[in-house]
């Protein structure tokens, strides 16, 4: 643990004192998350991704196995800050699910699905400086690496980014002004 | 090509370093008639076959070229800069550590070829506005060259390599030998057109690039897939691996030892000469000696430094040919994290096909005769490029979910432009590069110390960068205009330089106008570490242009029975 990261860690202890909120807080940032959990969702993960990318006229995220992806990325690719957020915003998500529908988010409609994701994308500060700042002192906030990842994980497979977008893997020569009409893919990598 | 492992042997000519320089003197050396041994301390990486990454699609790799905390953790230089796809080009931080004692982004690339397989690819020569700029300003010393000497140089590397470019007849950035240029694309042609008309002293081009436009020297053409850093198995660009050790090993006269990390340079008191080096095998920690003639220095700027600082000799206590005691300061880097972006919202039935490898330049247009007067010396370029904003973009703009986030999401969003200002950083005495007293590495060389930081003037220069960036756009009818200062640490450019430059007196300066050590007349240095100032180009073409030259003079010494 380097200065820096004391230094946020006394930012955040004190923030989260001053904010009235006991230890658990802090706690249930830094504990060691328990991971195989993520396993046992991954049919939730799944269908989360699903809607968020849903098939339409192409393949959508379950099509494209994205969840493998997610859960990769949160086992591998995530700080445990942000890992711990994941995990406490999967059952948030399914506490709210139950709470506005009696039903789990998998048995939900698509309506009420979207609007589950809705709510908890808005609980997202919309100011750029503060969310950034949030980011520092308590990792990643749980919608944006779900939407993140999920948009991560179905334009680099191989169904988004050859269905989804398009991809073009030799080009050969570089055309630097075409015209489109408005059901151009935009290309999947750069 | 020949690869050895005798314990003891003589060559004409030993260079030490395969990358960009290293490998134009072998290629130089050896058509000269020189036997010729390349000392390389990273592993053999032959052009194609050792691409393996090269023609694989996003989905082939496991983290789809994410790292993992693992990696950014245990590498936190090579984790930023690199991902699956081209990692095994970059340098562990972990496996080959060195003393940041301010931070010092040190990006290296250990093994043949260097870090020519994963350079930039940009190509700008100097003119006599840098190398003047010393002496007229006062802030170090003079360059003991000027543009006429290197000018030919200059065509030389550029017929051999294959630079893309389009001529603008500016006299501060001398066009060159350019095959035919990239194009730009609609939001770049509109801020182009856009200066033009507001800017009297300003220009956007199309970058120089080491791209192959077409066909050339049995390589290219660049087939516009900018995957370049994967190692391009067309050929389309240029590196040590795809051209110079080529062209070398077809003279029959090249021998190249990878695995060979070059200890010191072994000095004869009574012959005044360097005799030859001395080696560890990176493997076996077993120590070889190799004899030779003259020696090139080229393990790149502040592996060639060390290399020098460490070949101490009762004639050279503080390290071979450092008279002066200016071996291992004035490091320089160029600084090129502030700049401004915007979205532009025309052009919306426009879009682009393939992937260009390049950006645009606008050449420097600061302090330049009785053009643009500033309060800090020198100036920039800008560099950027202009694109329709993709996915990645558009999953953090795009709120909402489902089919009409779908839709938005895998369209073409508004046109953007990036650009950053790359900028000259002048020589301080204690920007420095050390060898550490104590701690030493795996192979028992001492630690090397770094201390830079970026100063006064490059601090005035980045805040100018910013609005100047933001006023272009601005002009241009760009919306959404961002101004940003990264405040990325020295290295962070890899344009490291300026630790054993070159002079007219040896009081002062390290190596000669021929890039020779001013006291051991047949060892030469001709990578980064030679710069008396850093101008604002990319320097690699510079870099070449010098080596080549300096070839041809030590090889007529040693005709002349100089050397």
């Amino acid at each position: 643990m380097n200065r820096r990261q004391v230094l946020y860690r006394i930012v955040a202890f004190s923030a989260v004192a001053i904010s009235g909120i006991s230890f658990w807080k802090y706690w249930t940032i830094y504990k060691t998350p328990d991971l195989s959990y993520l396993d046992l969702k991954k049919n939730l993960i799944a269908e989360i991704a699903e809607t968020i990318i849903p098939a339409t006229e192409t393949p959508g995220a379950k099509m494209a196995k994205v969840e493998d992806f997610i859960i990769k990325m949160v086992k591998e690719c995530t700080t445990i800050k942000s890992q711990n957020n994941f995990i406490k915003g999967l059952i948030d998500l399914e506490g709210y699910a139950k709470q506005n529908f009696d039903v789990d988010f998998i048995s939900c409609s698509v309506k009420e699905r979207e609007s589950i994701l809705t709510h908890f994308e808005r609980l997202e500060d919309s100011n750029f400086w503060i969310r950034k700042l949030k980011q520092k002192i308590l990792g990643d906030n749980f919608f944006y690496m779900l939407k993140s990842y999920t948009v991560t994980g179905y334009c680099t497979s191989e169904l988004g980014a050859t269905k989804g977008l398009s991809y073009d893997y030799l080009p050969s020569t570089f055309e630097a002004c075409t015209i489109i009409d408005d059901k151009q893919k935009s290309w999947a990598t750069k | 090509m020949i690869y050895i492992d005798e314990k003891s042997n003589s060559y004409d000519a030993i260079v030490i370093g395969s990358g960009i320089t290293g490998g134009w003197a072998a290629k130089e050396l050896c058509e000269k008639g020189l036997k010729t041994l390349v000392l390389e301390r990273g592993r053999d990486v032959r052009h194609i076959k050792d691409y393996p990454t090269a023609n694989l699609n996003p989905w082939d790799f496991e983290y789809r070229q994410n790292n993992t905390i693992k990696e950014i953790q245990e590498n936190p230089i090579r984790g930023v800069r690199s991902d699956e796809s081209d990692r095994m080009f970059y340098t562990s931080d972990k496996d080959h550590p060195y003393i940041q004692s301010k931070p010092f982004s040190w990006v290296r690339g250990y093994q043949v070829g260097g870090k020519s397989l994963i350079w930039g690819r940009q190509c700008y020569r100097l003119s006599d506005l840098d190398f003047e700029a010393n002496v007229k300003d006062g802030a170090s010393i003079d360059w003991p060259i000027r543009y006429k000497d290197i000018s030919g140089w200059y065509d030389y590397v550029e017929r051999f390599i294959g630079v893309s470019g389009k001529h603008e007849s500016l006299p501060y950035l001398p066009d060159g030998c350019f095959l035919p240029p990239m194009e730009l694309n609609c939001i770049e042609k509109h801020l182009a057109s856009s200066i033009k008309k507001n800017e009297e002293h300003r220009l956007l081009t199309i970058a120089r690039v080491a791209n192959l436009t077409r066909g050339w020297d049995n390589r290219g053409p660049c087939q516009n897939r900018n995957l370049c850093t994967r190692g391009c198995p067309y050929g389309g660009y240029f590196s040590s691996n795809s051209s110079t050790i080529p062209a070398a090993a077809a003279t029959g006269n090249l021998t190249i030892r990878p695995f060979s990390i070059v200890k010191e340079i072994i000095y004869d008191e009574k012959l005044q000469r360097a005799t030859g080096v001395r080696v560890i095998d990176m493997n076996t920690l077993e120590e070889f000696e190799f004899k030779s003639r003259i020696i090139f220095v080229n393990a790149s700027t502040i592996d060639t430094t060390s290399i020098l600082l460490n070949s101490k000799s009762a004639r050279f206590p503080n390290g071979m040919g450092n008279d002066s005691e200016q071996l291992g300061h004035n490091l320089m880097d160029h600084h090129s994290s502030s700049g401004a972006s915007g979205l532009h919202e025309g052009f919306k039935d426009q879009y682009y096909k393939g992937r260009r490898p390049c950006g645009f330049l606008i050449p420097r247009f600061r302090n330049i005769g009785k053009g643009e007067q500033v309060d800090f010396l020198r100036g920039y370029n800008f560099q950027g490029r202009g694109e329709r904003e993709g996915w990645k973009e558009r999953k953090d703009d795009v709120t909402g979910v489902g089919a009409e986030f779908k839709d938005k999401l895998t369209k073409p969003g508004p046109w953007s432009v990036w650009m950053g200002g790359w900028g000259e950083c002048l020589p301080y005495y204690d920007n420095k590069v050390s060898l550490s007293n104590s701690k030493k590495d795996k192979w028992g060389l001492p630690l090397i110390e770094i201390e830079f930081t970026f100063k006064e003037n490059e601090h005035l220069m980045m805040k100018d960068i910013q609005n100047t960036g933001a006023n272009m756009l601005e002009e241009a009818g760009f919306k959404n205009i961002n101004t940003f200062s990264y405040n990325s640490p020295g290295g962070s450019t890899v344009h490291e330089m300026g630790t054993a430059r070159m002079g007219s007196d040896p009081k002062t300066s390290v190596l000669n106008k021929h890039n020779q050590l001013h006291a051991v007349i047949n060892v030469f240095v001709t990578d980064g570490s030679c710069m008396t100032s850093s101008a604002c180009q990319n320097p690699s073409l510079t870099y070449m242009a010098l080596t080549a030259r300096a070839c041809d003079y030590a090889v007529s010494e040693m005709k002349n029975g100089n050397i």
